[in-house]
């Protein structure tokens, strides 16, 4: 299905050059009108978009905002239908994955040509480049969630284990997740690697350091001794039941439901995550303790960022990208972040003090100090590579075949590994 | 003996119903609790929403003011588009069935050949012809691409073929035209396919959700479910009221089914007795 999606964008973005003659809504007393887009943030943020909207026009009379909020599984059809039929919006909410997909066909604007090198220093050098693609970022990073381990310490001390302190790496995790399972029969950890999500592999590979794609992005490396012992790691825990089936089945998704019914141990996830158990599983929230990533050799932690992306049938593009920077200001990131447990993707506002005290809630402060000072670690490690899905594929047959042991993980990897250098080879990254 | 038979099956029914019912009924019970957690259903005090409460559905209401709104637009919607594509789908598809033409088992293989289209690649031709019509953001544009439905002309020429050319003849001697023809002898024999397309066509009409967000830009005219995704934002939705808002979503639903039960049932064994 996504590549018949993907097709269709290479097709649209075509059109959308043909069809962009056609009736854009301008605003009577010749201002400027701009239609930003943002992902899911109606009802509960609707006084924070708007008092930056009030502010904007304040500072900018003769610029009219539009501002329209969608769910994010409706995003791409609706931009991608948006640009073809001649009406794009001119700011857009995006994360690097979308982002890079748009930017591999050609429809979105350069960032780092469109902004100037004194507003591009603001960002974090290792957010700024989330979206990058040929060398060039596409998109301006906006609010940032970095990883962390949360546990649930009343499990952890039915256990026998030290509730106040969480683990500390990937051998601790094992560790602890036998003790739990032996003690109080519940799982202790289920990491998300389930087919479906084959990018959580690579990602957790780089974060071994683990290299999986050569420098020329020709040539796939993740069947090397590394990789497949990384992967031989998972089969070993999900062979001795240390982590559950389903997490070849249900995923991040039934992990986060396991850890909310309170039959989870540790949960590797954002901090934002934290408002939802707190809403739904009141017990489960107060015992829930904080701990870093485990960072591997590369010392990184993969981060989930989402961005303003202007696209390139916008009218305004100059206005557009002027007001994407406004939106992701200092100011109006602290803003924002004062509001959610998220992180800003400017140095100005990342280095406010507010990070570090806290707004009295004990666990949403703790993780976000803890993943606050994990920020310049914080990596989008997604690979930008076209023929994603095919490449997935491969991927996920890998996982599956080495997970219930139809082969070694080195043949599997060997397979995928294969598959990947001649999808590589056959379109030009 | 009969009677241990009976009820040895009535309790495997009650159990498999209970079965199959199961996460439904969670729902409603999550939508009714008060407080505890959600996601906990080891034991039954876990499980049973009580204290029950309608705090949720009021909790709806006061994060979605526009419910109201949404629902009359959702009903609209149904209205026109089950209305419009039932009259269609049961004119088009009689003279597939009944009539003798060139081209006939053409144009019915090219229709069902757009079943095979990826709904994607519809998705953005719509998009292109609407705003071309200058219907962008109207109620109208939302049920327009769908009022011919594929799916319902070959479930109404299934309908038509089986009926007795003599019925036909005799009409076509007491001098029937072609339309009296479909009016009084063809719509009523198959009413119980048009129960069912309707209420097929009713409940997609309900739960869409993807093409009116494209398709409209101002949240007063989306449909209700997708006003009710707004119960579910990016960082925290309340499940409870998810539930809640869920719950409120499918009473229409269900009210329309159990109208149109007796039919539907009737529906499905269609073409198996006659």
């Amino acid at each position: 299905m996504e590549k018949v999606l993907k097709l269709f964008i290479a097709l649209l973005i075509s059109t959308a050059f043909i069809l962009s003659g056609c009736g854009q809504s301008s605003a009577p007393s010749g201002k400027i009108k701009l239609e930003f887009w943002t992902i899911s943030l109606k009802p509960e943020h609707t006084d924070y978009i708007e008092s930056l909207m009030a502010k904007y026009q304040k500072e900018n009379p003769d610029i009219e905002l539009e501002w329209i909020d969608i769910p994010i599984n409706v995003m791409m059809q609706k931009l991608m239908a948006s640009i073809a039929g001649g009406v794009s919006p001119d700011v857009v909410n995006l994360n690097p994955e979308y982002a890079l997909l748009l930017a591999q066909n050609n429809a979105l604007v350069n960032m780092d040509e469109a902004v100037p090198a004194k507003d591009r220093e603001k960002y974090l050098d290792n957010l700024w480049n989330a979206a990058s693609f040929e060398g060039s970022n596409y998109a301006i990073p906006w609010y940032v969630t970095t990883q962390v381990v949360m546990y649930n310490s009343n499990l952890f001390s039915a256990a026998g284990l030290d509730a106040d302190k969480g683990p500390k790496s990937w051998d601790d995790i094992e560790k602890d997740a036998v003790i739990i399972k032996q003690k109080t029969g519940v799982y202790g950890f289920m990491p998300a690697i389930d087919p479906a999500n084959f990018g959580k592999l690579l990602d957790d590979w780089q974060c071994q350091g683990i290299p999986v794609l050569s420098k020329d992005r020709k040539q796939a490396l993740f069947n090397s001794p590394a990789a497949a012992a990384r992967l031989q790691w998972y089969v070993d825990l999900y062979k001795n039941d240390i982590i559950p089936r389903e997490t070849m089945t249900s995923g991040y998704q039934g992990a986060v439901e396991m850890y909310q019914r309170g039959n989870l141990g540790m949960l590797v996830s954002g901090p934002q995550f934290l408002l939802k158990i707190k809403l739904n599983a009141p017990d489960v929230y107060n015992a829930t303790r904080v701990a870093p990533y485990p960072r591997g050799k590369a010392g990184i932690v993969p981060a989930a960022i989402m961005n303003f992306a202007v696209p390139r049938a916008s009218r305004h593009k100059e206005e557009a990208v002027k007001l994407a920077l406004f939106l992701t200001n200092d100011e109006n990131q602290l803003q924002f972040c004062k509001r959610l447990p998220l992180l800003p993707s400017t140095k100005k506002a990342a280095a406010d003090p507010f990070f570090i005290e806290g707004k009295g809630d004990p666990v949403q402060d703790e993780a976000i100090r803890i993943s606050i000072m994990q920020l310049k670690h914080a990596r989008n490690l997604s690979l930008g590579l076209k023929n994603w899905v095919d490449l997935g594929k491969a991927l996920k047959d890998a996982i599956e075949n080495s997970m219930y042991q139809r082969k070694t993980v080195q043949a599997a990897l060997d397979e995928a590994a294969e598959k990947w250098d001649e999808i590589l080879a056959s379109g030009d990254q | 003996m009969k009677t241990v038979k009976r009820i040895l099956s009535y309790t495997g029914l009650i159990f498999l119903a209970l079965f199959l019912t199961g996460p439904f009924i969670w729902m409603i019970f999550v939508a009714f609790k008060s407080s505890g957690n959600v996601f906990k259903i080891a034991d039954l005090k876990d499980f049973l929403p009580f204290p029950a409460t309608f705090s949720n559905f009021i909790q709806v209401m006061k994060d979605v003011p526009l419910i109201p709104q949404f629902l009359l637009n959702t009903i609209w919607i149904c209205f026109w588009g089950v209305f419009l594509e039932l009259l269609i789908a049961s004119l088009a598809a009689y003279p597939l069935a009944r009539l003798e033409f060139p081209g006939r088992n053409f144009i019915f293989a090219a229709m069902l050949a757009t079943l095979m289209l990826p709904a994607q690649a519809n998705m953005i031709v719509n998009f292109i012809t609407i705003r071309k019509l200058g219907l962008f953001d109207t109620y109208l544009s939302i049920f327009l691409p769908s009022l011919v439905s594929v799916f319902g002309i070959f479930l109404m020429r299934q309908a038509y073929i089986v009926i007795p050319r003599e019925l036909e003849d005799a009409a076509r001697i007491d001098g029937c035209g072609e339309l009296g023809i479909w009016y009084r002898i063809m719509l009523p024999l198959t009413r119980p396919s048009m129960a069912t397309l309707a209420i097929f066509s009713f409940v997609s009409y309900w739960n869409t959700f993807m093409w009116p967000l494209v398709i409209l830009k101002h949240e007063a005219k989306y449909p209700l479910a997708v006003g009710l995704s707004y119960l579910s934002n990016m960082f925290a939705s309340n499940f409870r009221a998810v539930a809640a808002g869920s719950v409120l979503s499918m009473v229409p639903i269900i009210i329309v089914f159990v109208i149109m039960q007796r039919h539907f049932i009737k529906g499905i064994m269609a073409g198996s007795i006659k």
